[in-house]
């Protein structure tokens, strides 16, 4: 029922949307990384690739949450009957 | 407008308004077959997300919940007039009626885990395997004291909810709803727990009104 104009939080608003989203693939993304180390499928050269690029991933994830000033509880969405979203 | 704070079980006797809400304005109960909806008029009502006007939603639902059962509704629910606020009740009759019943006689207990281990090393810091061993580390250590807090205390619950997962440095969080005479024995529990696991932080809190518990915070 809130309907908010204001330029600057309908910004924040979306980037702490889009921001959920990759947060959430992130952590997808993390989870099988995981999965895989645990089923043996990587050597080591690829658990350290795999971890460079996930490593890259969660601090490009902090530098954007700081700028848009948005925490780790900002980005989850309630979807209701489903639960939390992360 | 108005300000709708919650959905509640109607006064015993017809309530004169009192006061309570936002900016002095008075408490009224808008009653609709077994549900009374809790609000306030204004005039106009520009509501921040203030610690100060947080509190002021939150002080009302806990009035509220000293009386009987609440459902607490998104900080910010604002509606036209009394008319609307009719029809979102009549509408959703049943379902509030159902949700009152779910939290009646029952609160809202949090738990959280912490670590007690040193932070994380941040990305850049170590080498990528490094890394994700020890995220690989973070998530197992989480999943296993998720286990081994959470059965016993779900098992004093009437329902329990994980958030999962947690934000860090918790790695385990989450809601119970207790019956309001279970509520000691379940914090004993949690200090139990907490005296006998020296690798983690457990940290109770509550009881809480049923934020967690409520279905569809919004009207």
């Amino acid at each position: 029922v809130r309907v908010d104009s204001d330029p600057e939080r309908l910004e924040r608003g979306l980037a702490q949307l889009v921001l959920t989203l990759i947060e959430l693939l992130r952590q997808l993304m993390e989870r099988q990384a995981v999965r895989r180390i645990d089923a043996g499928g990587l050597d080591d050269d690829e658990i350290e690739r795999l971890g460079n690029a996930l490593m890259a991933l969660a601090q490009r994830m902090d530098e954007l949450k700081a700028s848009f000033g948005l925490s780790d509880e900002d980005l989850n969405l309630n979807l209701g009957p489903l639960g939390d979203l992360l | 407008v108005i300000y709708v704070y919650a959905i509640t079980e109607p006064p015993a006797e017809p309530c004169s308004p009192q006061p309570g809400g936002f900016n002095g304005a008075q408490l009224r109960f808008l009653v609709d077959d077994g549900i009374a909806a809790v609000y306030s008029r204004h005039r106009s009502l520009r509501i921040r997300e203030s610690p100060e006007d947080l509190w002021s939603h939150e002080a009302v639902v806990r009035r509220l919940m000293a009386r009987g059962a609440v459902l607490p509704l998104r900080f910010g629910t604002l509606l036209a007039g009394e008319g609307d606020l009719r029809r979102s009740l009549a509408e959703r009759h049943g379902e509030l009626v159902r949700g009152l019943e779910r939290v009646r006689g029952r609160v809202e207990l949090s738990v959280r885990v912490l670590g007690r281990e040193g932070p994380e090393p941040a990305p850049g810091q170590v080498g990528g395997r490094e890394y994700l061993l020890g995220r690989r580390a973070a998530l197992q250590r989480a999943e296993r004291a998720a286990g081994e807090v959470h059965e016993p205390l779900a098992a004093l619950a009437r329902e329990a909810r994980l958030r999962a997962p947690a934000t860090p440095p918790a790695i385990f969080a989450a809601a119970y709803l207790v019956d309001r005479g279970g509520v000691d024995e379940f914090k004993d529990r949690v200090r139990a727990l907490a005296a006998a696991r020296h690798d983690l932080s457990i940290v109770g809190t509550g009881p809480w009104p049923p934020y967690t518990f409520v279905t569809e915070p919004g009207l």
